[in-house]
């Protein structure tokens, strides 16, 4: 920590002395707002990540074809800016991004595995968002025994290989009802909610630790508020900013964990009608495509571009989040 | 400091029994037994299956189980056969008459094998070849973005770093065929041979990237950490040549928490090369795991994990070694 005064930069200062006096107070969240306004990158992450999210959302929609539907004959249609795939065919306007190895659009293929995918990731990060808080706060709050505890366990799950882990799930539950329910995402969720709830579950006890021995908490306890509300009305606003930095850091490494199960061919299972709302997911389609790379090299790169983009987004967002929230924070 | 390290390592020995435990139920759980394929269509008949039931103890009550294979048991010759705790995880259910160290570090025969051309030797094998490309080229990356804070090769290293973080390593590997592979037809797709450098420098460098940008980005910081601090600037004021000052007084002290930090991060390279061993096709531990966990293959499974578990546990042990060996500070208090 620096104790040396440093003059203001030379372009806030005038801002910050043009603010009338007696002007309504900015919260916290106004003030993080302007910051992150500032920050292009994580503009146009955002924008990226919503434009991913509607092409998600109305994938039924968007897509030109029906993702599952076999065009015989038409397999290996290259993307419309190469002359000829390795395998002979021609683009075809219908398919702008071309077919797969069963003569199946691409393009409609991407869009349905951006739908599972996208829920994939934000799910089980809204589950571990309530249990790792939730212990988190617990332990950090009450001390003692309990903090112990769960501080005990967050460091067996620590020291527990966890890509290992949730293949070992996925393997061993897979079969069982648990892992037949919704083509496989309840046990896909769970099991990346067991895996991952430790790093948050440290994170808010290591806030609500910081906090709890600040005088307005005390002042607060004087007072006469309860456990409950000192939690509700001063830890959980106080480590909200933590939980958006943590989360979209988590995002697109939940989404990544689907990819690599998906990839070894454990994760959600392959709706074959087409009807279930789970068609394919990136992993799904990272096996396919990366299974026929000699005689259709594009899908993958076509693949590898959008999971990139999205996770790089994602990145920066995060970036412009942890400033904007935390300016004291060193980047 | 003494009295620290014993305290972590005590607590290693329940990290290692819950793990087990854990990994033993989760087995268990599971529908289905090693002796079939998969459970709807059983290979085995009744009676050999009785017989290997018997033979692997698989009939006994399961806390029973749980005790000879992590403790041992009396064998058929009236000897002691000890269980994981002196290292033995038991007899491999699928490849019959090998036991599962034998399988993770056995050396193949041939002439000029060694410690390296075991499973768990090839897995090293990547991991270390990918550590040594992260910090070869990571560490001098972060040290020229420092030096140069906010230029153009600062901000050229920081984006590079940043999308190397965010990018996980198999689609980076991913990218590696289609351009190495598939485009220029400088590598082939699956690797035939893993002797010598050249078939590893491809999967080395797409598994080291992740590494290396993490390198980078820690050196920057650190580096920027040590450059704010007093006696750099008493070193800088008694007169000492600038590339003194950077050198021996600021990548030095910088240096104490990137080197401190390589045995995790080996242990996550190692222990993290499942998909990356499954895309080049690397016959390690990892790729390993995968064709087996299809099988049942009860001990193979639950070995892998213990030794992963012990390998993270004795990385992060080893962070508070070196941070004591280096930096005296520490090992005063």
């Amino acid at each position: 920590m620096q104790t040396d005064a440093r003059p203001l930069p030379a372009q806030a200062a005038p801002a910050v002395l043009a603010e009338p006096e007696g002007a309504a107070p900015r919260s916290q969240w106004s003030l993080a707002w302007r910051r992150f306004r500032r920050n292009r990158a994580a503009l146009v992450s955002i924008a990226i990540i919503v434009m991913y999210a509607l092409g998600g959302l109305f994938a039924p929609w968007l897509a030109p074809h029906n993702p599952v539907k076999d065009h015989s004959g038409r397999d290996y249609i290259p993307p419309f800016w190469r002359a000829q795939s390795p395998a002979g065919m021609a683009p075809d306007s219908t398919f702008p991004l071309g077919t797969d190895s069963q003569g199946r659009d691409v393009l409609s293929r991407i869009l349905y595995g951006t739908r599972s995918s996208l829920v994939a990731g934000l799910m089980p990060a809204l589950i571990i968002l309530v249990i790792g808080s939730t212990l988190g706060f617990i332990a950090g709050w009450a001390g003692g025994m309990t903090d112990n505890l769960v501080m005990r366990t967050t460091d067996i799950f620590y020291a527990f290989p966890d890509v290992l882990f949730l293949i070992l799930i996925m393997v061993t539950l897979g079969s069982t009802p648990l892992g037949r329910m919704a083509n496989g995402l309840v046990l896909f969720l769970s099991a990346l909610a067991v895996v991952s709830w430790t790093g948050l579950a440290r994170l808010i006890r290591g806030s609500a630790l910081s906090l709890k021995s600040l005088e307005y908490i005390d002042a607060a306890r004087g007072l006469g508020a309860s456990n409950w509300r000192i939690i509700t009305r001063h830890l959980l606003p106080n480590s909200l900013s933590l939980m958006v930095v943590w989360a979209a850091f988590a995002v697109p490494r939940l989404i990544i964990a689907e990819a690599i199960l998906g990839y070894l061919g454990l994760g959600l299972r392959p709706s074959i009608t087409g009807k279930e709302f789970f068609v394919t997911s990136w992993g799904r389609l990272f096996l396919e495509a990366y299974s026929n790379v000699a005689s259709q090299p594009d899908f993958l790169l076509i693949l590898s571009l959008v999971v990139s983009v999205f996770v790089i987004s994602f990145t920066f967002l995060g970036d412009g989040l942890r400033d904007a929230l935390d300016p004291r924070a060193k980047t | 400091m003494t009295g620290l390290l014993f305290r972590r390592f005590i607590w290693f020995f329940p990290v290692i029994f819950v793990i087990s435990l854990i990994t033993f139920a989760l087995m268990k759980l599971a529908p289905g037994g090693p002796w079939d394929r998969d459970a709807e269509s059983k290979q085995v008949d009744p009676r050999t299956q009785k017989l290997l039931d018997q033979r692997f103890g698989l009939d006994r009550p399961l806390p029973e189980q749980y005790l000879r294979y992590m403790v041992g048991y009396p064998n058929a010759k009236g000897s002691f056969e000890c269980g994981v705790v002196c290292g033995n995880l038991g007899p491999s259910y699928r490849q019959r008459g090998k036991s599962v160290q034998d399988i993770f570090f056995g050396v193949p025969e041939g002439d000029g094998r060694n410690f390296f051309h075991s499973k768990f030797g090839y897995s090293l094998r990547l991991g270390l070849l990918s550590l040594s490309f992260a910090v070869v080229v990571g560490i001098p990356l972060g040290v020229l973005s420092a030096l140069r804070q906010n230029t153009s090769v600062d901000y050229i290293i920081t984006l590079v770093t940043n999308v190397g973080v965010a990018v996980p390593s198999f689609v980076v590997a991913f990218f590696a065929i289609i351009v190495f592979a598939v485009g220029l037809h400088l590598i082939p797709v699956v690797q035939k041979s893993w002797s010598g450098i050249t078939p590893w420098i491809v999967p080395a460098m797409v598994f080291g990237f992740g590494t290396l940008a993490q390198t980078a980005r820690f050196t920057r910081s650190a580096m920027l950490e040590v450059m704010r601090q007093e006696f750099i600037r008493a070193a800088r004021s008694k007169g000492l040549r600038e590339r003194v000052v950077i050198w021996k007084h600021t990548v030095r002290n910088m240096l104490i928490p990137v080197v401190t930090n390589l045995g995790p991060a080996l242990v996550g390279l190692i222990t993290g090369s499942i998909v990356i061993e499954n895309i080049f096709g690397i016959p390690g531990i990892g790729r390993d795991f995968v064709q087996s966990i299809g099988n049942r293959d009860y001990s193979l499974i639950m070995g892998t994990t213990l030794l992963y578990a012990v390998l993270i546990v004795l990385g992060n042990l080893s962070v508070d070694v070196l941070y004591g060996l280096i930096d005296p500070r520490v090992r005063s208090e």
